[in-house]
């Protein structure tokens, strides 16, 4: 499996159904996690009211942890390249 | 209440002691002011990066953010964690580095230093440190309750007794040691705040046998009344009032805001990174800092809802409703009926002490505010050895007036800790944090702005909160980043030689 198709078949079963084209990921990854204002379309999405239908607990709440989850990532990834860098 | 256990209360009193020493090797290391409030400028990534957690968390986060979920939905406990680790994040990326390389190039030793130099005032300099007294000195009563609560509920004893026996090492400690043995401190005392929290995670998790089946539990729950399904509802469970009016989420969003986000500009963590070694200090700490945060603030923000599993049955109706309305005795309670003997002590040594931790950087930074913001502006020829003497007294009279202060206060730890937390943010973000990126701000605008956020801040919490249950920081920033901007566009900018030490 080529990794195009593998982001393409995430792509299908992830994300929720107006955004098609799995370009369109990282205005997904904005759209989900960053723009807390947004509810409404924390709510269409599909990995968040998935995961808040299986635990049986209310998307927002979810999307609180997903958001802490998301933006601790970006963070240490942001330090480590700003680590490396003052390394060089 | 419990009886007396005498492995805990010796597990309590050797972690004390063990503070109590560090305290004082840390007297040799502070004889001079960079010493005293500023460990020398020697700082490492680690002991940065757990000083930070340390000085941030203390009996108030553990006790207050760990059982406000007995009162609010799960909602609160998600946000409170996002918002903890939007604003760490945006702390070490943002901030740390700006205002570290800042303080390098010139002699500023606290935020107030800062203000001054950047904005070439001393009026902006005395209104920061007169914010700063105002507002850390509210702070100052969370943390004590923290740690009364604490030793109230291991020696069974009053919160009054418990307040005071909470008083008497911090005093001794802050008075004979700095931020040296603040910051050695709390590395030992963030490791064990860790555990701690770890500790308290795994006994309720395993008590309610894990987070899907505690959900399902609680979801079947009626507590005080009310579904335990409210419990898993953003705009579900939380102050009846709040419910009445369907403002719960928008009460949540404000106070957890309000706690978390304040990190970007809260003066007691910020002078900090003057302390650190050098600029890969600062860079490794980016990776450490909000690791530590996070992982601190995903195991006890949303333990408050499971404790309704573990408390209720063993409570009658009325007390499970006197514990909603004061939600801060939760925690010691659930610790008390599941954790053995000593693994008690240990894990409610650790809040306590690092409550002990807080109070004395927060007291120092007070100290500063007032021996080098105030008395040192008013009287610029006092001698070294004489603000050296006031910089070691004034802690004692700072920690007495929020001892009284926290004797007479009734709110529930999360509501005083973002009325301050969330005042101060308002009053620094433009000033320091704006002010470390934008050159077009001014010694005006930065005045008028800490000026309104704290007149806006304070009087909404006061008369409008409650009525409104919208939390003070959303009107505040409204009026006080405004004004930062119009007032800085219209008024005198900083000579270029500071506008350069910006980059």
């Amino acid at each position: 499996m080529t990794l195009c198709s593998l982001v393409q078949g995430m792509s299908q079963s992830l994300i929720p159904r107006h955004i098609s084209s799995p370009d369109k990921l990282i205005l997904l990854f904005i759209d989900v996690h960053l723009c807390t204002e947004k509810f409404k379309s924390i709510q269409k999405c599909r990995i968040l009211s998935g995961v808040a239908h299986m635990m049986g607990i209310d998307p927002l709440i979810i999307a609180g942890y997903a958001i802490s989850i998301v933006v601790l990532l970006m963070g240490v990834l942001y330090g480590a390249y700003k680590a490396r860098r003052s390394r060089r | 209440m419990m009886a007396v256990d005498l492995l805990d209360a010796s597990i309590i009193m050797a972690v004390l002691a063990i503070v109590m020493v560090i305290g004082l090797r840390g007297y040799g290391l502070s004889r001079s002011m960079t010493g005293f409030f500023l460990a020398n400028k020697e700082l490492g990534a680690v002991t940065l990066a757990f000083s930070l957690m340390a000085t941030y968390f203390s009996a108030a986060s553990f006790l207050g953010g760990g059982g406000a979920t007995y009162s609010f939905n799960l909602g609160f406990g998600a946000w409170l964690t996002a918002w903890h680790v939007i604003g760490v994040v945006l702390m070490w990326v943002l901030v740390a580095e700006r205002l570290f390389k800042y303080a390098s190039k010139t002699n500023i030793m606290s935020i107030p230093d800062f203000i001054e130099h950047r904005y070439q005032s001393k009026a902006a300099k005395a209104v920061a440190a007169a914010v700063m007294i105002s507002l850390f000195t509210l702070y100052l009563t969370s943390v004590y309750k923290g740690g009364a609560i604490i030793i109230a509920t291991v020696f069974d004893t009053s919160f009054e007794v418990g307040l005071a026996a909470l008083a008497i090492p911090v005093l001794l400690y802050v008075a004979l040691g700095g931020l040296r043995a603040a910051a050695l401190n709390n590395l030992i005392l963030g490791s064990l705040m860790l555990f701690a929290a770890f500790l308290t995670f795994g006994l309720v998790m395993s008590a309610v046998g894990g987070p899907i089946k505690g959900i399902e539990e609680l979801r079947s729950m009626t507590i005080n009344g009310i579904s335990g399904e409210m419990w898993l509802r953003f705009d579900g469970a939380g102050p009846p009032s709040a419910m009445k009016a369907g403002a719960v989420p928008q009460l949540i969003m404000g106070i957890t805001f309000s706690i978390s986000v304040a990190q970007i500009a809260l003066p007691s963590l910020l002078m900090q990174f003057y302390a650190a070694r050098d600029a890969r200090v600062i860079s490794r700490g980016r990776i450490l800092g909000p690791v530590l945060v996070a992982a601190y603030a995903m195991a006890v923000f949303s333990l408050g809802a499971f404790c309704h599993l573990v408390l209720d049955p063993r409570l009658s109706q009325g007390e499970v409703a006197r514990l909603m309305k004061d939600v801060d005795w939760v925690i010691p309670k659930t610790v008390d009926v599941l954790a053995p003997s000593g693994l008690r002590g240990l894990i409610l040594a650790a809040p306590m002490a690092a409550s002990m931790s807080t109070l004395a950087v927060i007291l120092l930074v007070l100290s500063a505010a007032l021996t080098r913001d105030v008395v040192q502006l008013a009287r610029p020829n006092t001698s070294e050895r004489s603000l050296m003497v006031l910089a070691r007294a004034s802690p004692i009279a700072f920690a007495l007036i929020s001892l009284l202060l926290t004797l007479v206060q009734t709110g529930i730890i999360v509501e005083v800790v973002a009325a301050a937390f969330g005042t101060i943010f308002v009053c620094f973000l433009g000033p320091v944090t704006i002010g470390l990126y934008w050159k077009g701000a001014t010694r005006a605008g930065a005045i008028a702005s800490m000026i309104s956020g704290l007149v806006l801040g304070m009087s909404w919490h006061v008369l409008l909160y409650k009525a409104t249950n919208v939390h003070a920081v959303i009107p505040a920033l409204l009026v006080a980043l405004p004004t930062f901007f119009l007032v800085s566009l219209f008024t005198k900018k900083p000579p270029r030689e500071v506008l350069e030490l910006l980059g």
